[in-house]
Parts: C-alpha cells; structure tokens; sequence
C-alpha cells in the first residue's frame, strides 16, 4: 500500500494530547471552530494532569493598573527574559476568559449576590477560587455537548511527521497495549511538563510531550529555569500555606526569615529554597517548620481546609502527626516543571502542524522566564486556560485551510512501532526504575541543580549521558513496563536540556543561580539559549532578547 | 506500603482510579478496579479521595525510594 490515510489510524482534523486543563480548554475551543476534535490521555479524560492536586487558587488581573503592575513585577522576577507579549497576555486575558468558564457553569466561588469573589494580594493581582475538580468535570461536560470525542488510557510517545509537517501522533493503548496511529491536521500538545516523578501529585508529568516536539524539530527555549523546586514536610510530601515558610527555624533555633532577606518570598518559592538550602551548608540543618510558638491567630493564618491531596492540614492527622504540637522537618522539593517547547503567540511550536498548550510551553506557568515555573502559586490553572484557549481557537482555523492529508506510509508505521515496542521484546535488560531513579540522583540534589556550579553540572550531565547510553538495555513486561521506560528516555532528554542550557548560561539569573558566576549580566545574557536537535545529538544557540521592543527594561542595560 | 485494598464490596466499577492515578498502579478486573503494581504506588492519596464509595484505603509510605536533597 501506498501514501494515503492508513485505515489503522485513526484520523481528525484536531489532536489533543493531555486531557488536563490545558488540553480539554483547546479542545472545546478547537471544536467550537467547527472542526472535527480528538483529546486523548493516558489517564481518563477530565480526571488527569496537575489541576485536581491543586487547591484551585486563580492569579488575576482585574483592573488596567493590576495589569500594568504585574507585567512590570514578572519581569522584575523573571530577570527580564521573560517574553513581554505573553506576560501582557497573561494579564489581559486571564479574568475574561474565567467570566467566560463561569457562563458554562464552571464552579467558581462567589458571594451571596452571585459575583465572583476577589481576594486582592500584593497590590498586582488578585486570587479567585475554584472547585478544581468541579471545574474540570463541568468543562468535560461542556467539551462532550459540543461533540469533542475523547479516548482514554492511550498513552502517546512520539509524532507522525511528512516531510516538515507535523501529522499526527504514535502511541500504546495502556489497557490493550495496542499499537496506536493517529493522523491529523493540527497536533495540540498538552501533556505537562517534566517533573521527574520527585514530588507526589506531579508525577504523572514526564516531557513525554517535551521529548516527542523535540525529535520532529521543535525548537526548545529556556531550558536552564526547567528546576523548579518548592518545599514540603520531609516524608509526607505535603503542600502548606505559601507563607508558612515564616515558620522555618534551623536546628539552632533561629527563623530563617530573620537571616535572609525573604520576608516577602510567598509568590517567589526559589528564594526560600535557597535560605534552606543555604543554612544546611553551613551545618544548620535540618530546617524545622516550628508552630510551637506560634499564636492563635498565626496558626490560622496558615491553616487552610482545602480538600486537596497534599494538605498538610489534611495529610498529617492520618499519621497521628500534629504540626501545631510538634516540630517538623521541612525540605526543598523538586517540581521540575522542565516543559521547554518555544510557542509564537498562537500558541504554534517552530514546527508546522504543531501546537502546545499548557506546562508543556516553554516555560507554561505565564512563561516566567529566569524564574522557574511554579514558583508563582496560582499562575498553573489561569495559563493552561489562556493558552489552551489560544491554542484550541488558532489550531482550528489553520485546520480549516489545510488540505486532505496524504499520511504516511504503513512500512514508517510498522517502523515506528517496532521502536517503540523494542523494550517489550528483550527477555533480560536494565529496569526503567532503576534508570529513573539515576535520573532523580542528579536532577534533584541541590548540589548539581539549583546550585549550579561548572564542574558539579559537567558531572551530572556526564551520569545523565551515562544514563541515555543503557537505555536501548531497558526491557518492558507489558504495557504498564513500557510507558515507564519511554518516561527514563523523556526525563533523561529534558534533564540533558536543562544541564546543557545551565552550563551554557554563565551568569546567575533569578532562579539560575551559578556559584562561579554570582552576577547577573545584563550585558552578554540579555538572551534566550535555543536547542535544536533531537534525542541524540543537542545544538545549544544564543538568541538576543528583544529588550528594545519591551516595555521593561532591567537598569543599566544597553537597550 | 502505599495501597493497602480495595474493598470490592464497595467498588462500583468507575475507573476514576485509573484516570487520576500518576503512577499507573491500577487495572480493571472484570468489572472492578485491581491493584496491580502496588509497587509503584506514591502513597499521594488522589485515588483514596476522589473514589466515589470510599472504597480505597491507602498507607502514607511511598513505596519508591527517592534521593535526598541534600
């Protein structure tokens, strides 16, 4: 058989892939385009990726002066590479796009009058809150009426691609371990960020996306901010109130707060991070959140009764653990949130066919720049819904032009599915836990990813390499096997980005902290590093940013 | 230990386990859910709260080792 739309595949005009926030909102809005619409997950459609984890906390922008002054102050913490157009985006479109959701009877708190209710915060936004859960399970319903046709369970690795367009997807039924071929006009990425499977509740994210949009050609940006870390009770994995860190003293009894200049670090996590990580060093370590002391009125300050997995409040009673009576080891925790594909404004990658939305954009999270996504709590669900939106809404009017697609031929089908079948064939080999778990070894000690220094990231890119090289050795027993050896081979790809971009950057920049160069340069690293390449072989580029035609600007730069 | 059980009794079938677990720890058998790579678990309790008939009980021990920090 020939070129033409193989009958094994299954064929849309729109792909989804991720049915998480981002990826159901770009679905609903591919579909209300008038297009044909596929979303797919590798869980269940509506129930998966990092939303329900959350306790539903919406940054907005109500007002023009709130607008202004966030733009300004993202760009202040985000070392200025953050890119301007889509931080105003963030901040413009954010709230009318929730007042839109609410017409759709998406849960979102509200007065006895029945008007959203806004809780002002620091002067450049305001929070508003959501049933996550709620919120996701009333845009499924709304996606279904429409007619968006979802597929669960279907776990997707890689792209289909003809010559320089992308058309479609690859991937394995986890339930079936089916070979799955999907052709398509637009390709929607929404399958998160890498998170390295450290912190409990954002494993499920592992740059498969990442991966797959790098090896057709994908360009990636920003790689080097792809480590972000939060901190958690040690064991327990448990979120607490952003200011809760107030609470931290170190083994000598001293609050961290009084020793570093953090008193305002509730909205900035890396700061905090690098006080505990700091005080360990000098051998006054472990760091305590101690409410011993604390009044009343403090403790309630921090207690929170959300219904969320990793609440403290929640999490700790079942073990009979009662942070208000006892002290308790807190740690830094990594997030990653490595998700490094470059989008123009459309939402669209470097390549044609291909679109993202969500963690998966370089860097999701209101594309922060030198701060490290998930640093700001509350900018993950409002980003996933305004690049979803853009997303979903610019993929179906570029389908509406594209002509019938060709596909491709079944002997590159059959190709691709004994690659990505190879580890299920082997009788003896190396475990993908095993090759995770190496991973992990580099990607979350402080020493190798937050302080970054030249030979201490040139021996993790060298354990990250060793760690690509046995990978062909992974083997795979059944489907559930295999999903996890193409997550070693995402995580060890985006890991190798973020390494290669933070050796290259030699400066120190918000999040970007380099020992050996302790100073920001505004003057040689006003720039974005670009990779391109593919899984095997990485180029690392230098690309200026176009501070001129940015309304802020860092002091004293030449622009 | 991570999962403990899954009363059966209890389940009703709805695979909204499936859907949200990270880890991929669960399998249908029949009609009900399984636990079939208990090794796996995190132990991050999505599956205990969003089961519709509370018919999962989870221990807070993660059952996959993890590097420290620092």
């Amino acid at each position: 058989m020939g070129k033409g739309i193989q009958q094994n595949a299954l064929s849309t005009d729109v792909l989804v892939i991720g049915g998480g926030m981002a990826g159901m909102i770009a679905a609903l809005k591919a579909k209300q385009g008038g297009v044909e619409v596929i979303c797919l997950d590798k869980g269940i459609v509506g129930w998966a990726g990092q939303v329900p984890t959350g306790g539903g906390m919406v940054t907005v922008c109500e007002s023009e002066a709130e607008m202004e002054n966030w733009a300004k102050w993202i760009s202040e913490e985000g070392g200025y590479i953050n890119n301007q157009e889509w931080s105003e985006i963030f901040a413009t479109e954010g709230y009318p796009r929730f007042l839109e959701m609410d017409k759709w009877a998406c849960p979102i708190i509200k007065d006895t009058s029945g008007k959203i209710i806004l809780y002002p915060r620091e002067k450049m936004y305001k929070i508003l809150l959501c049933d996550p859960r709620k919120l996701l399970i009333s845009i499924k319903k709304k996606a279904a009426e429409i007619g968006v046709k979802f597929i669960d369970r279907m776990n997707i690795v890689e792209f289909m691609k003809d010559e320089n367009r992308v058309i479609g997807a690859y991937g394995f039924d986890l339930d079936s371990s089916e070979f799955r071929a999907f052709v398509a006009k637009e390709t929607i990425i929404a399958h998160g960020s890498c998170n390295y499977k450290v912190r409990k509740l954002f494993t499920m994210n592992n740059g498969e996306g990442v991966m797959a949009a790098f090896n057709v050609g994908a360009e990636m940006l920003d790689a080097e901010f792809g480590n972000s870390y939060g901190y958690s009770a040690k064991y327990y994995d448990t979120f607490g109130r952003g200011h809760s860190y107030k609470f931290f003293i170190n083994n000598r009894g001293e609050k961290i707060v009084d020793k570093y200049d953090i008193s305002e670090a509730q909205d900035v996590y890396y700061k905090v991070v690098s006080a505990m990580g700091q005080e360990t060093r000098k051998g006054n370590g472990p760091i305590w959140l101690d409410l011993t002391m604390a009044t009343r009125e403090e403790i309630s300050s921090i207690r929170s009764e959300t219904k969320m997995a990793g609440n403290m409040w929640v999490i700790l009673p079942r073990d009979g653990r009662d942070p208000i009576k006892e002290k308790m080891e807190w740690v830094p925790i990594l997030t990653g949130k490595q998700g490094a594909i470059r989008v123009d404004t459309k939402c669209k990658t470097s390549v044609d066919g291909l679109w993202a939305a969500g963690d998966a954009i370089s860097l999701g999270s209101a594309w922060t720049g030198a701060l490290a996504p998930g640093n700001m709590p509350g900018s993950g669900i409002p980003f996933a819904v305004v690049s979803g939106f853009r997303a979903g809404d610019f993929a179906a009017r570029s389908a509406a032009e594209v002509p019938p697609l060709r596909g491709v031929r079944n002997s590159e089908i059959n190709k691709m599915k004994e690659e990505l079948f190879r580890p299920l064939g082997k009788k003896s080999g190396k475990d993908s836990g095993e090759a995770i778990y190496q991973i992990q070894e580099v990607v979350y000690p402080l020493e190798y990813n937050f302080f970054r220094r030249e030979d201490r990231l040139k021996e993790g890119l060298k354990k990250i390499e060793e760690v690509k090289s046995s990978l062909p050795d992974l083997t795979a027993k059944d489907s559930h096997d295999l999903a996890k050896c193409h997550q070693a081979r995402s995580m060890a790809v985006c890991a190798e980005m973020t390494f290669r971009a933070a050796l290259l950057r030699t400066e120190t920049r918000s999040a970007h902290i380099r020992e050996d160069y302790p100073n920001t340069d505004n003057k040689n690293w006003l720039k974005w590093i670009v990779i391109r390449g593919n899984e095997r072989t990485m180029e690392l580029s230098t690309e200026p940013v176009p501070i001129t035609k940015y309304r802020y600007k860092p002091e004293g730069s030449a622009a | 230990m991570g999962i403990k059980h899954i009363d059966l009794e209890t389940c009703n079938g709805c695979k909204i386990c499936m859907g949200l677990c990270p880890e991929d720890v669960f399998r249908m058998k029949g009609k009900k859910a399984a636990i079939a790579y208990p090794e796996d678990c995190i132990a991050c309790v999505m599956c205990e709260m969003f089961c519709p008939v509370n018919a999962i009980t989870i221990d807070l021990e993660r059952m996959q080792k993890l590097p420290l920090p620092y």
